[in-house]
C-alpha cells in the first residue's frame, strides 16, 4: 500500500513538472512532430496526385487509339454511296509506348461500342471505352446472311429481302451483335457497309449496318 | 519591420514552423484545386470536339439519307418532312431515318429554310436539353418546298450528353 501510494505521488509530481515546466521543451517536440506527420501527409498526397496523372495521362492515350478504329468504323458507316467497298484497317499500337513498363493491348467491338484494353506486367489493366455512332454487327456478310436465313427465312439481300416488321429486325440483330468480339490488334480489321432488304408490305426499305470483323 | 527582425526575445521562433507548415497545406490545397479545375475543363473541351465530330457525321448522313430525298438526289423533299416531323403522321418512315444510328446518341433534327418560314423538327424520342451540355451541328442543304420552288435552308443536329459516355 505504502509502495502504491509512493508510485501515485511520484506520478503526480511528474504531471506538475510537465505542466510547470517554462523551459518550452514539450512545446517544441509537440509542434515538431506536429509538423513532420503534416510532411508525410502532403509528401503522401503529391506522390498519389502524380501517380493519378500519369494513370489519366495513359487512359487518355489509349483513348486515342480506340477513337481513331471507332472513327474508322462511324465514317464506313456514314457514307451513303459504299455497300459492299471493304475497307482495311491496322491499329496503331506502337503509339502506346508511355514509358517502359510493359503492356499488352487488346481491341475488342460490339454493336454499341468498342473497347481497347491495356494490360500492364503486374497484372494492373485500363480500359478505354468509346460508344459507335452507327449500327455496327461484329461478323462478315455470309455469317449475317445465315444468321438472318435461321431468324426469317430469307437472307435479306435485294433478291430475298425479308418479310418481317422493321424493328423485329433491328431487335434481333441488337441481340446478336451485344456481345464483345475480340479482335486481333496486330492484323487487319476490314470494314464494310451492308444493307438489309425488308419488305414491311409498303414497298422494299433497307436498314443500313457497318460489319466489322478480321 | 527593424524592430521584427532585431527582436532577440524570441516569442514567434517557437510558432514559425506551425506558420511555415500551415502556408505549406495551404498552397498544396491550392495547387491540387487548381489541377482537379484544369482536367475537368479539359475533359468537357475534349468531350466537346469529339461529340462536334459525331454531330457533323449524323448531320451529314441524315443530309444525304435517301429517304428524304423524294423526287431530286441531294434536295429534301418538304413533304416528306411534313409526314416525318414532330408530332410524326407516318412514325415507320421517322423511325427508319434514325434505325441506322445506334442508340447511344440522343440527338434531335433541326432543319429550317434560311428565310425562317418554314421549320421541321425530328426527335425519335422527346429529349430535354435543360439540362446538360448539348452539341450542335449544321450542314447547308436545298429544301424542295414544291416541284416549281426549292430553297436553300440549314439542318442542324442537336446532341445531348448522355450519363455513360
Amino acid at each position: 500500500m505504502k509502495q502504491k501510494m509512493a508510485g501515485w505521488f511520484k506520478l503526480r509530481k511528474t504531471r506538475i513538472n510537465i505542466i510547470d515546466d517554462q523551459s518550452g521543451w514539450i512545446d517544441f517536440t509537440l509542434s515538431k512532430i506536429a509538423m513532420i506527420i503534416a510532411s508525410v501527409i502532403i509528401i503522401a498526397a503529391a506522390f498519389q496526385l502524380a501517380a493519378d496523372f500519369k494513370d489519366m495521362g495513359r487512359e487518355n492515350e489509349l483513348g486515342v487509339i480506340a477513337l481513331d478504329f471507332k472513327s474508322a468504323v462511324d465514317n464506313v458507316g456514314s457514307d451513303t454511296f459504299d455497300a459492299g467497298v471493304v475497307r482495311t484497317y491496322s491499329f496503331d499500337t506502337e503509339r502506346f509506348s508511355f514509358d517502359n513498363d510493359f503492356y499488352d493491348v487488346n481491341a475488342s467491338i460490339s454493336g454499341e461500342y468498342v473497347r481497347m484494353t491495356a494490360t500492364a506486367s503486374g497484372g494492373r489493366s485500363i480500359h478505354a471505352v468509346k460508344p459507335l455512332t452507327f449500327r455496327v454487327l461484329p461478323f462478315n456478310e455470309s455469317t449475317l446472311q445465315s444468321e438472318l436465313a435461321g431468324s426469317f427465312g430469307h437472307d435479306g439481300t435485294v433478291d430475298d429481302p425479308i418479310v418481317s416488321d422493321y424493328t423485329t429486325v433491328v431487335d434481333v440483330l441488337s441481340q446478336t451483335s451485344a456481345n464483345e468480339v475480340m479482335l486481333n490488334t496486330s492484323m487487319d480489321v476490314y470494314i464494310q457497309k451492308t444493307f438489309i432488304c425488308i419488305n414491311t408490305g409498303n414497298g422494299v426499305n433497307k436498314l443500313d449496318y457497318v460489319l466489322v470483323h478480321q | 519591420m527593424s524592430l521584427f527582425i532585431n527582436d532577440e526575445r524570441g516569442v514567434l521562433e517557437p510558432q514559425n514552423d506551425l506558420f511555415a507548415t500551415a502556408l505549406l497545406v495551404i498552397g498544396f490545397v491550392v495547387f491540387a484545386a487548381i489541377m482537379s479545375k484544369t482536367y475537368l475543363t479539359y475533359d468537357e473541351n475534349s468531350f466537346a470536339l469529339e461529340n462536334y465530330e459525331e454531330a457533323s457525321r449524323i448531320a451529314q448522313a441524315i443530309a444525304s439519307d435517301e429517304l428524304l430525298h423524294n423526287t431530286r438526289s441531294g434536295i429534301l423533299s418538304a413533304s416528306v418532312l411534313d409526314r416525318i416531323s414532330t408530332p410524326a403522321s407516318d412514325e415507320t418512315m421517322r423511325d427508319m431515318l434514325f434505325s441506322s444510328f445506334s442508340g447511344n446518341f440522343d440527338f434531335s433534327v433541326e432543319i429550317a429554310t434560311d428565310d425562317e418560314k418554314h421549320q421541321w423538327t425530328i426527335e425519335q424520342r422527346p429529349i430535354s436539353t435543360a439540362n446538360g451540355d448539348v452539341i450542335a451541328a449544321s450542314v447547308p442543304v436545298v429544301i424542295e418546298l414544291n416541284p416549281a420552288e426549292s430553297v436553300a435552308g440549314t439542318l442542324t443536329v442537336k446532341m445531348r450528353k448522355r450519363g455513360w459516355i
